[in-house]
């Protein structure tokens, strides 16, 4: 295979000058289907992590040049992959940004840089775009019994909300990571503008204590159902009925919003589950680490009597994530229940930005908007 | 080919290539114009590319403030337009069930033959499959017709529209033209009927309608977009429209919402509305109604056979 003639030339230059060569490229360079990653400084060794299931997550760098590592690697041209670089000096490893690459995804716990296939782009309905009708987000503090504390939500109201009008209600699990990592406010202004949805009231809810509350807990479902609901129905103009109601999530999130609407049957009718963190296991124990015992507990006591969750439920995960598998083995189980189900699969990893970049199917498949109305 | 009873245009998009100066002075239909923009909802005041176009004043019925305070002050209007809202998705939802599945089978079908000959062992089938969406479609559109009656036979009493509805229909009384934007089609339409527009409008002033505008004027509003976010895109009948253009289905934008290239689409679409004049009004395009019949200014005709002709009178087979 002939390798890219950007990338060949980068690397030749970079084997005769070093550095110098470096001056005014746009690095990784991305070109074809292949990326050129490089390394600028004193090391004994480099390697890119990454954390693509099933791939080695350690690719090691090769020197080119006393001061210049590089790492040719292959990249799917509409792939979103997130890395770190490990960099070995004094003996000592350390992981590091990649400091010749602007690109970086945020999320809770850490930065990390991106590279994507030259056919990746941001979707237009994760940019702002000020002309577009703005909703407002209002705060909210909710006094849980279940809970025995406070809990702060915030409210997207949408641009022209009225109480002579009523509204679908969304439910968002880590709704404040959801609004900083994914641009969700955005999106919502975007699509409720376009018609591509209907406008909404979304609460976003943050636990924190995520790994536990959202781990299949009776107590977090009871919260939805029995506090946040009526609290929420009381204070806004909502459509009643469970095909006006959805809940959704990524991760554990996910898995919360599938066992609230299993544990309280009737109430959401709507379900997003992204990236969900299905794991079961058929024979023999799992390998996650004691927080997911209640998780494959739970999916394991699903599989074995599964029922109809909900209406219309839609999945997505990354094919870079080792959850592909469960969420994959989960779409046919629901549809058999006759659930409306749909998963997509994007490549791309368990990230904020791969989530983001899935909410317009999500939403539009939950509740397709107006669009169909409207003739300008 | 009946034509509307009164002086009357159907127009496309009116955004990019507004042709609405130039159909009125073609239709020699003169002012006092006065407009319905309900369909732009909140924005119904933003008139000022149509000021600029028109060159004249005009007069705007109001039907978004004058809905909004009345809703805002009447709550059993209120609910009795929730319900008729719950009672539409109810019936949409009914529809779109055997919808689908007559769909397919006409698509099916229909992908055995060329939508151009008439094949002897598929036709027959082609044809009833044809049918069964005809009355499917005229059995949704009956049903929707009922409720608008029950719903805006109840509300056209209400003590909170009498003022608006009475105000309105000296407006009509004194109209030269009435000019109906586009926008949300299905808002536009309940407006219109809340406030007895088609009801107070002269028998003989002239209407111009376009984009959603047009749509409603028709006997059957057709919502339409081959390629929605999500979904199938299935073509389907949203309810009656106000019937001031009798025996045609309007469809705006129908080059960016629909596959015309798509012989076998196209061809049900036409087989399936047919005996009615199922015309794509795109930008600058227009239809205006006239003693022989309708004629077209870039408006085109989806046929039976598949094509999309400019030709109004040929395919109505």
């Amino acid at each position: 295979m002939t390798a890219p003639d950007r990338i060949e030339a980068a690397k030749d230059a970079i084997a005769e000058q070093g550095a110098d060569a470096l001056e005014g490229l746009e690095v990784p360079i991305v070109e074809d289907g292949r990326a050129l990653f490089v390394y600028e400084g004193r090391a004994e060794g480099v390697w890119l992590h990454h954390w693509i299931f099933g791939l080695q997550s350690a690719q090691e760098f090769l020197r080119t040049h006393p001061d210049v590592w590089t790492l040719e690697l292959e990249v799917q041209r509409t792939a979103r992959v997130e890395y770190k670089l490990e960099v070995q000096q004094n003996g000592e490893r350390q992981l590091i940004l990649d400091a010749l690459n602007p690109a970086v995804a945020r999320d809770p716990f850490a930065t990390n840089s991106v590279v994507t296939g030259p056919d990746y782009k941001t979707p237009w309905w994760a940019v702002e775009d000020r002309s577009r009708r703005q909703g407002v987000i209002l705060e909210r503090q909710l006094q849980s019994e279940v809970f025995g504390d406070v809990r702060p939500l915030s409210i997207y109201l949408p641009a022209r909300y009225r109480v002579t009008r009523r509204y679908p209600l969304l439910v968002v699990h880590d709704g404040l990571d959801y609004l900083r990592y994914a641009a969700f406010k955005t999106v919502l202004d975007n699509l409720i503008d376009r018609g591509e949805i209907p406008a909404m009231v979304v609460c976003f809810t943050q636990s924190p204590d995520r790994v536990h509350e959202y781990a299949a807990s009776e107590r977090h479902a009871d919260f939805l159902a029995t506090e946040l609901l009526p609290l929420l129905e009381g204070e806004f103009s909502l459509e009643v009925g469970p095909e006006n109601r959805a809940l959704m999530g990524a991760s554990f999130g996910a898995v919360a919003s599938l066992h609230a609407s299993l544990q309280h049957p009737g109430v959401f009718g709507r379900l997003l589950l992204q990236s969900g963190s299905f794991a079961f296991t058929d024979i023999g124990d799992h390998e996650r680490g004691p927080l997911f015992d209640p998780v494959v507990a739970f999916v394991n006591g699903y599989r074995r009597a599964p029922v109809k969750p909900a209406d219309r439920v839609f999945l997505s995960c990354g094919i870079y994530e080792s959850l592909i598998v469960y969420n994959r083995t989960l779409l046919p189980m629901l549809q058999s229940l006759g659930v409306d189900a749909t998963l997509v699969e994007a490549q791309d990893g368990h990230n904020w930005e791969n989530w983001r970049d899935h909410l317009r199917a999500g939403l539009t498949w939950l509740f397709p908007g107006p669009l169909w109305m409207v003739y300008e | 080919m009946t034509a509307a009873p009164r002086p009357l245009a159907l127009l496309g998009p009116q955004h990019d290539r507004p042709t609405l100066r130039e159909v009125l002075d073609r239709m020699g239909a003169s002012g006092p114009y006065v407009l319905v923009s309900a369909g732009w909802e909140e924005r119904e005041s933003e008139t000022g590319r149509l000021d600029a176009h028109l060159g004249e004043s005009f007069r705007s019925l109001d039907l978004w403030p004058r809905c909004e305070a009345a809703f805002e002050s009447d709550a059993d209007l209120r609910h009795l337009m929730f319900d008729r809202h719950d009672r539409m998705k109810e019936l949409s939802a009914l529809y779109r069930i055997r919808l689908a599945a007559e769909l397919s089978a006409a698509r099916e079908l229909m992908g055995r033959t060329r939508p151009d000959e008439q094949d002897p062992l598929v036709a027959p089938s082609v044809d009833l499959a044809c049918g069964a969406l005809r009355e499917l479609d005229d059995h949704h559109c009956a049903r929707v017709g009922a409720l608008n009656e029950e719903t805006f036979g109840e509300a056209a009493g209400r003590e909170s529209l009498r003022s608006g509805r009475a105000e309105i229909a000296e407006t009509l009384a004194g109209a030269g033209t009435l000019l109906v934007a586009g926008g949300h089609v299905g808002i536009l339409y309940n407006r219109m009927r809340l406030f007895g527009v088609a009801e107070s409008l002269p028998a003989a002033t002239p209407v111009v309608g376009w984009s959603a505008g047009a749509m409603a004027l028709t006997e059957r509003i057709l919502l339409f977009h081959d390629s929605p976010p999500q979904g199938p895109g299935d073509a389907e009948i949203l309810g009656p429209g106000l019937g001031l253009a009798p025996g045609v289905v309007a469809l705006p934008h129908a080059s960016r919402r629909l596959d015309l290239a798509d012989r076998g689409r196209v061809a049900l679409l036409a087989r399936r509305l047919a005996p009615e004049l199922v015309v794509a009004l795109d930008d600058g395009d227009s239809l205006v109604a006239g003693s022989g019949g309708w004629s077209a200014r870039g408006a085109r005709r989806l046929s039976t056979a598949g094509d999309v002709v400019g030709d109004l009178v040929g395919g109505q087979a």
